[in-house]
Formats: C-alpha cells, structure tokens, sequence
C-alpha cells in the first residue's frame, strides 16, 4: 500500500514536468490585462468604453495621458494601446476625474468617442479657443465648444492636474448627451447629443458647488443631471434639461458623508427609467429614477433627505471568499451599471479599490450587484489572480459590451493596467466564449 | 606366531648379509641370549672395541669393504687394492691390508704384496693366521728372487703364484654386547659337519681368536662359532657365522639377566606414529617411534599407537619367551580437520557453517579452526574494504587444510555515494519544485474556473520555471542515480577467492584421543 502510495505520488510530481499545460491554463485567461509602457504611470484612474464599427474601443487614463485600446468584436483585443495621447493638466488639457465613452453620432461624425478633458488650443493667441475634447475611433481628436463663462475663466485662472473636470454621460441611448462640470469654474454645461452648442446649467444657491461625479439619466425629452456636492460633502444637486435646450435646478437630495462621491445610472427597477445609483462612503443607494420628479417639487427649498425618495435598494460590503474590504473606507471607488446576464434589469457594479484580496490589502475588486426581489444582492467579486498589495483594482470601472454581452472593465493605477473580466458568475453559457472554460 | 618361520627368515637374512645365529639344541640358552638385531642394515647401535662406533662410519667401512671385494671379483686386483688401502686409511682395520696385499698378490705386484702382508700383521699383532702370513711372505719373497733370477739367467721361473685357497680375501666382524665389556671367544669350523659342544673341548672347532666386547675381528670366509661367556649377572651366550668374502660383519648381542625376552617389531602407518608400550597414559618417552624392533620381557603388554590426526591404535598382547611379533599397524584418520587461514589482507574475519570463529591479523599466527567435522563447510571471510568470499571447503580427516584467503580491494565508492547523494538531492529538488508547481497550476486551474486568471499572472512563469526544473532535476537525478547505480555496481577486479594449499598433518597436538568433533 505505501509502495502504491510512493508510486502515485512520484507520477504526480513528475507530472509537475509538463510545463506547456501551464499554456494551456494561461491561454485566453478570463482576465485579459491591457499593457502599458513602461513610461506612463496611474494607468487606469479612469476607464470608459465606446461603440465603434468595429465593436467597441477601451479608454484608459493614466497620469497625464490617454491611452486607447481596440476590444473588436469578440474576445480578443489588442493589449497593446493603439493611441496615446498626453494631457498634462495644464491649460492645453485639463484631464476629466471620469473619462466617458460616447456612442458614434452625427455630432461626432459618426465616430465613437472618448471625451476626456478639456483644453485651450493656440493658447496666447488671439485664436486661442477652449473646448471640450475627444478621441474617435478613428485616432482622430474632435472636440466640443465650451461656455463662454467657462472660456473666460478658464483663461483666466491657473489650472493644474488637480484642477476637478467631471463628466457623464447616460447608460444608454442612440444619442448620447454629454455633461461637462468644472466646480472650480462654477460651470456645468450639457451637450445633447445632437447641437454641439452648450447649454449651461444654472448656478447652484449660496456658492455651493457641485461636479465631483455626475450623472444622466434621460426621461422623455429631457434629462436628468445629478452632480455631486463639492462644498458639502453628503449632497447631490440634480438639473433638469428640457427639451427646449433650457435647465434648470431641480433640487437636491442630502445623505450619509460622502453621499454623491459617486454616480451611475441604470435601470434596476426594470421601469423603463434608469434610476441613480449614488456612493458614500459605505454604500451605494440607487434611487428610483421615476422619483426624482418628487425631488423637483422641493426645489427653491432645502434639499431632500434622503430618506424622502425611494430608495430601491442598498449595496453594502459583503464578505466574501479571498475578498475583504468592510474594513475599508471608502467602500466605492467608483461605480457603474450594466447588463451582465444579457436580460432583465442592470447590475450594479461597484469598484472597491481597498478591499484585500487573499491577504493583499487594497489589491482591490470589483463586486458585483443584482437587484432581485425588490433588493440588491451582491452575486459576485470579481478580482484578479495576480491581485497584489496597493494594486487598488476598482478605482475605475466601466462597462465594456463585447461580443454581445455586457463586460466588467476595472482600472488599476496600483499596477499601471486595466483589466476586462470576461467572464462573470451571470454571463449566460450562451455567451461563454474560450476564455470562460 | 611361528618362530621356526621367523627364525627361517631371519636366518637367511643372516646367511645373506652377515652372520648366520645358530640355533643349537641347546635352545634355552640361545634363546636366553636373543640376538636382537643386527644387521648391516639396522647398525644404529654399533660401534668398536675402542669407542662407540657411528653407523656412517660402519656404513662407511662396509662401502669400502664391498666395493673393493666387488673388483676382486672382477679381476680388477689393482683397483681392488687401491679401494682397500683407501678403506685401511679411514679405518685402520687389519683386514683392508689383508685384502689389499692379496689384491696386488694378483696383480703379481708381489713387492707391494708383501710389504702389504708385513703392514698387515703390523696391525693385527694378535692375528691367528700370523704363521700363514708369514709363510705366505716368504713364498712370495722367494717368488720375488726367483722372477729376478730368471729375468736374468732367461730360464723360466718354476715358482707358482699364490694358491686358490689364498686368492679369498678377508672380512671384518664386529661383535658387539649390550652391555659391553663381555669376553668374546671366535671359533673357527673346521669340518662342515662339526656341532658346536658344550664344555671344555670342541671338536671341530678351532679358537682363533678371544677379544673383549666390543670385538673387531677380521676372518678368513668360512664358518665359526661365537661364544660369548658369562658376564657378571648376564647369562652366556653364543651363535653361529658364516663369512663371506670381503664383507662387513655386524653382530649386536643383549645379553639376558636371566629373564626370557621376546622380540616385538612395530610397523606402523603413519611412519612417524609413536608407539607406547605399557604406558597407556603416554607419561613416559615413547617405546618407539615408526618402525622399530626390540627385545622386550615376555607376559601381557598394552600397546597403544598414535600419530597426530589419526585414531590411536590400542591391542594386548601377550608375548612369550622367545616369541617375535611382528605387528604392522595401520592408523585410522579422525573424523575432523582443521582449517588454517591466513590471508593477503591485514585482518580478515572468518565465519564457518554461520558461526564467527575468529579474527586473524597480518604477522600473527594463522588462525586455526579446529574440531571440524570433516566434510563440506560453508566458509566466510570478510575483510575491511575488501570484497567478502563465501565458499564451501572440505575439511579433510584427521588433517590441516591450509586457506589463503585471497581478499582483493573492495572498488572505492565515494564517487558512486557522492553522484548518489547529488542524485537524491536533485530528486529530492525534483519532487519539491514539481509539487510547487502542481500546487501553482491547481491555484491557476482554479483561478481560471472562477474567472479571474489574469494575463500574466507571476505564477504561470514561476510554474513553468518549476517544471522546467523539476526536468532538470530529475534527469539530472535519474542520470546520477543510473551512473551511481553503474559506479555501484561496476567492478573491474576479480572477486576476493579462497585458495587451498596442500594438506598438512597434524604436529604435536596429541589429537588421536580427542573427540566430539563438530
């Protein structure tokens, strides 16, 4: 019997010396991670995706750069950035806290695009002109014009890299709309998808300010703006842009500290109306996006405790197996919505850049959240396998549809990379494609 | 035992090499008086009137004797001569110049001859024949002038040479008693038919000569009579002899203190056995030691041979006076041998049938296995780096069976311990990076079946270095572990072996009585 036991346990370790199955196991890993050069540093503070004709391209930010990545069609991008642009926070461009992916448009000339700053051209000159700028799909930067005010502040104030440039777009739509805020500008502007004219957006009371993430949700012929508070820190401002190219300030909702350091739009209660998903430092609420309306009754008066609206649902830090991170604050380094199950309503997805994963602290994750009978559960925590201390995986997330499914894309400026996550506990195996087995 | 036989062969040897015992009626005294043994052949108790005689120098007397007889006989006189004055000059007996001037008497070197005949009574003052001789000389000094006579007047010389009767040469007889000092009387046989008689005359008979034992006589061929008187306790004694032509005589008499004797003659197998008679604890000198004879008092006697290595050999034997027994005695060997080792190695350990039974060292004595059942063993030797041998040797019987133990170097084997230990530490190595990199595949394998294998996670690397050098390492284990095993089991020298030398006998050890062999 121990002879047996010898014999088996020898074959086992010379089976160790097969070192092609660990080709086998490593190709098309479910994970795919993007390369960087070695030059750019905080790759993936920011991530969006975009449409294009040839299926969707990946943006990625990084300390003072852009970098672009094609996703193609299926499962196999290319890892390697196919543009890089710099951005390098002064006044040619002013790098946004959250790039945004916008679908090809007339306005974009049928080009998906990246907006991701804002920037003064011929800056000195008599020429010079500010605007918001954009990368297209075909390598091509296009950009928007920008607000008179904005322009004059803009030329007249010193900028830096810390400079806060906010914007957002909706989770969906033929025509996306674009908001653009500059808290420090006092100036928040909204492009409609369709006139590349700006329409500003009302002065919020009292100085406050607001523009540290924002949010759109279309409703009708109009729009839906939240922006998060920048002067207090637990207060999320919502526009209103009608259909007529007017805004106005539709009132404001009060919550937990940190109430608005993050905000996505989806739509979990399956209404047909994306609802507002908003982090503060311990959880994320989505709020009803047919009752903003009620938020609007209030407006001229004090803002609306959080309390008032519906909420649908909370997402918290749940323990889960290798993963920790209740421990941590803030829980949400950023959020995003999307379908990853191809049916029904979104998914929210929330980046934890400081859970631990397997003992690595702040090596970051990304969960994954469902709402099902009237509730969010968490369904899934997604990290990588070669997690490391202070990779800080979810400080970005974004979602990226390829290959007719919707997939998690997380930055993480801890390792200068970005990560896709093809597969996920909800994909239907319709859509598993080789990196799945 | 049939002593007229015996006495029969005896006589004939007698009658053919020396002297001829008679055995007159009057048997009681002659047998009183046993000869004992004499012969030429067995003289290891001779010796002269004047000092014990070695047996070389008889030896020596009677080669000069024979061999000059010997070219008498062949009527090579002159050479005979010179034979027996080369005889007279190492042993100044008359009868070598008796013989000489005889041999030139034939050689008609009548000069020689004579002045020979005058050294001869020169010697032998008290000679019988002096009045013979003496006329012999004149006869041929008269033969001397009258070949010169004619030699000048030319006439033939009338004178003859010597006469038949004067062309025998003589012999020499030497009488010896145990004890010595006995007075010897020589009788000369006058008529063939003539018996010895008791008492004062005897006729037919005629004393030449009465000598003091030992006695040296030299006779003329023919027949005499030897009476030995009565000395101080020892009985008389007497014998017939017959002469023969240019001989050696030797006659040994032991005198009887009045106790009849009978003769015993042991022949035994082994030569060098030891033979005790009466002395069944062998506490006293052995009675004799291979073949030999003796006069022995008659009654019940224990016998008891023995030679190392064989069974002793015991009877009772009951002698009577005047008996002889002659008795061949052929030992049986003992059911056990010894094995003696020695070896070419500076110790050697030796095991027998499973049994340690000593060590043995270079400079000391071979280890000697005794008590051995004689047969087939199974033997061991085993030697500090040395190859052991394992081999069956026969023991034989009641002998010593030398065994070189031939032990050749044991092949060094610190290369095949050290490609060995390198073996099994890269083995070892082997099993250790091929289970981490098991342990790295499991975790990728179930990284990817959760789906958060990443590209280029560290451990697909680090896995593939562990095979890689799990590979290395175990071919480099498998390839030192087969070139260890080779180193292990290649031997370029020839297995250690035992070589038999020839047997040899048991020494002094007093093994016959012995027992309970293995």
């Amino acid at each position: 019997m121990r002879r047996a036991g010898l014999i088996v346990f020898s074959m086992w370790s010379v089976l160790g010396c097969t070192w092609t199955r660990f080709d086998d196991v490593t190709d098309n890993p479910p994970v795919e991670r993007f390369d960087v050069a070695n030059d750019i540093s905080g790759a993936g503070q920011s991530v969006a995706t975009f449409a294009t004709a040839a299926g969707s391209d990946l943006a990625v930010s990084a300390v003072g750069k852009l970098l672009l990545f094609e996703l193609g069609t299926g499962v196999a991008p290319s890892r390697n950035a196919v543009k890089t642009l710099a951005c390098d926070g002064d006044a040619s461009c002013l790098l946004t806290r959250q790039i945004v992916g916008l679908t090809p448009s007339a306005l974009l000339g049928n080009q998906g695009c990246v907006a991701y700053g804002i920037g003064t051209s011929d800056v000195g000159t008599a020429t010079a002109a500010s605007s918001v700028q954009l990368l297209c799909e075909d390598l091509e930067q296009r950009s928007l014009p920008v607000p008179d005010t904005f322009t004059t502040w803009f030329t007249g104030n010193a900028t830096s890299a810390n400079t806060v440039v906010s914007m957002a777009t909706t989770r969906r739509g033929d025509v996306q709309p674009l908001v653009v805020s500059v808290p420090n500008a006092q100036a928040t502007w909204f492009y409609d998808g369709v006139d590349p004219t700006p329409i500003e957006l009302p002065a919020l009371p009292d100085n406050n300010l607001a523009g540290r993430a924002l949010a759109v949700i279309g409703e009708g012929g109009g729009y839906w703006v939240a922006a998060g508070s920048v002067t207090t820190d637990n207060t999320v401002w919502l526009y209103h842009v009608n259909g007529d190219r007017t805004a106005t300030l539709a009132g404001c909702i009060e919550g937990s500290p940190q109430f608005g350091r993050g905000l996505a739009t989806g739509n979990f209660d399956d209404d047909g109306i994306d609802d507002l998903a908003v982090a503060d430092d311990q959880r994320v609420v989505l709020i009803r996006g047919s009752n903003l309306a009620s938020v609007a009754e209030n407006a001229g008066g004090p803002c609306t405790a959080l309390d008032a609206v519906q909420v649908i649902g909370s997402a918290t830090c749940t323990q889960l197996p290798d993963l920790d991170g209740c421990s941590a604050s803030p829980y949400a380094g950023a959020i995003a919505t999307g379908n990853l199950d191809a049916i029904g309503p979104d998914e929210l997805i929330v980046g934890a850049p400081n859970t631990s994963v397997r003992g690595e602290e702040a090596a970051g994750a990304v969960f994954v959240y469902a709402w099902n009978n009237d509730a969010l559960h968490v369904v899934q925590g997604l990290y990588v396998s070669s997690a490391a201390s202070d990779n800080l995986l979810g400080t970005s997330v974004a979602i990226a549809h390829a290959a007719d499914i919707d997939t998690v894309v997380a930055g993480v400026p801890g390792d200068d990379t970005v990560m896709v996550f093809y597969c996920n506990s909800l994909m239907p195996a319709q859509s598993r494609s080789a990196r799945c087995h | 035992m049939d002593w007229g036989h015996r006495f029969g062969c005896m006589r004939h040897v007698l009658l053919t090499h020396c002297c001829h015992w008679q055995r007159p009626g009057r048997v009681r005294r002659a047998l009183a008086l046993l000869l004992s043994v004499l012969l030429c052949a067995t003289a290891s108790h001779t010796g002269s009137a004047a000092k014990p005689r070695e047996v070389t120098s008889v030896d020596a007397i009677r080669h000069f004797m024979e061999k000059g007889q010997s070219l008498f006989v062949a009527a090579r006189y002159a050479n005979a001569a010179e034979v027996f004055e080369a005889g007279f000059e190492l042993h100044h007996y008359s009868a070598f110049k008796f013989n000489a001037a005889v041999a030139l008497e034939k050689a008609e070197r009548f000069d020689e001859a004579v002045q020979r005949f005058k050294e001869y009574l020169d010697v032998d003052a008290s000679a019988p024949d002096r009045s013979e001789v003496q006329k012999r000389i004149e006869r041929l000094e008269q033969l001397i002038a009258a070949r010169k006579a004619s030699e000048k007047s030319g006439r033939p010389n009338s004178l003859s040479a010597a006469s038949p009767q004067q062309d025998a040469t003589k012999s020499l007889v030497i009488v010896e008693t145990e004890p010595q000092g006995a007075t010897v009387h020589f009788f000369q046989q006058l008529a063939d038919d003539a018996e010895f008689a008791t008492g004062v005359d005897h006729p037919g008979f005629k004393l030449l000569q009465t000598a003091e034992s030992a006695a040296e006589v030299s006779l003329d061929v023919g027949k005499y009579h030897i009476v030995v008187d009565r000395f101080g306790n020892f009985n008389p004694s007497e014998a017939d002899l017959e002469v023969l032509p240019g001989h050696v005589h030797q006659l040994k008499l032991n005198l009887s203190q009045g106790a009849f004797m009978a003769y015993l003659r042991i022949e035994p197998n082994p030569k060098y056995a030891l033979t005790y008679v009466d002395d069944p604890k062998r506490e006293k000198s052995a009675w004799a030691k291979g073949t030999h004879g003796e006069l022995i008092p008659t009654g019940l006697h224990q016998l008891l041979v023995v030679a190392p290595g064989f069974q002793p050999y015991t009877r009772e034997l009951k002698l009577t006076e005047g008996q002889k027994e002659d008795i061949s005695v052929r030992l049986e060997r003992v059911e056990y041998g010894v094995l003696r080792f020695d070896s070419n190695a500076p110790k050697i350990h030796v095991t027998v049938d499973g049994h340690p039974v000593g060590d043995w060292s270079n400079g000391s004595r071979p280890l000697d296995v005794e008590d051995l059942r004689a047969g087939s063993h199974q033997v061991s030797v085993t030697a500090p780096g040395r190859k052991p041998v394992h081999d069956t040797v026969i023991v034989p019987k009641g002998q010593v069976q030398p065994v070189h133990a031939h032990m050749v170097v044991t092949p060094p084997r610190g290369a095949a311990w050290t490609q060995s230990i390198i073996s099994g530490v890269l083995l070892g190595t082997g099993v250790y990076l091929g289970l981490e990199s098991n342990r790295l595949y499991s975790e990728l394998h179930n990284d990817r079946s959760a789906g958060i294998l990443v590209r280029g996670d560290s451990r697909e690397s680090r896995g593939k270095w562990f095979s890689v050098g799990a590979d290395v390492a175990f071919l480099g284990g498998a390839g030192l572990g087969g070139l260890a095993a080779y180193n292990f089991v290649r031997d370029p020298l020839p297995p250690s072996k035992l070589q038999l030398g020839k047997l040899r006998e048991f020494q002094s050890k007093p093994a016959a009585d012995r027992g309970n062999a293995p």
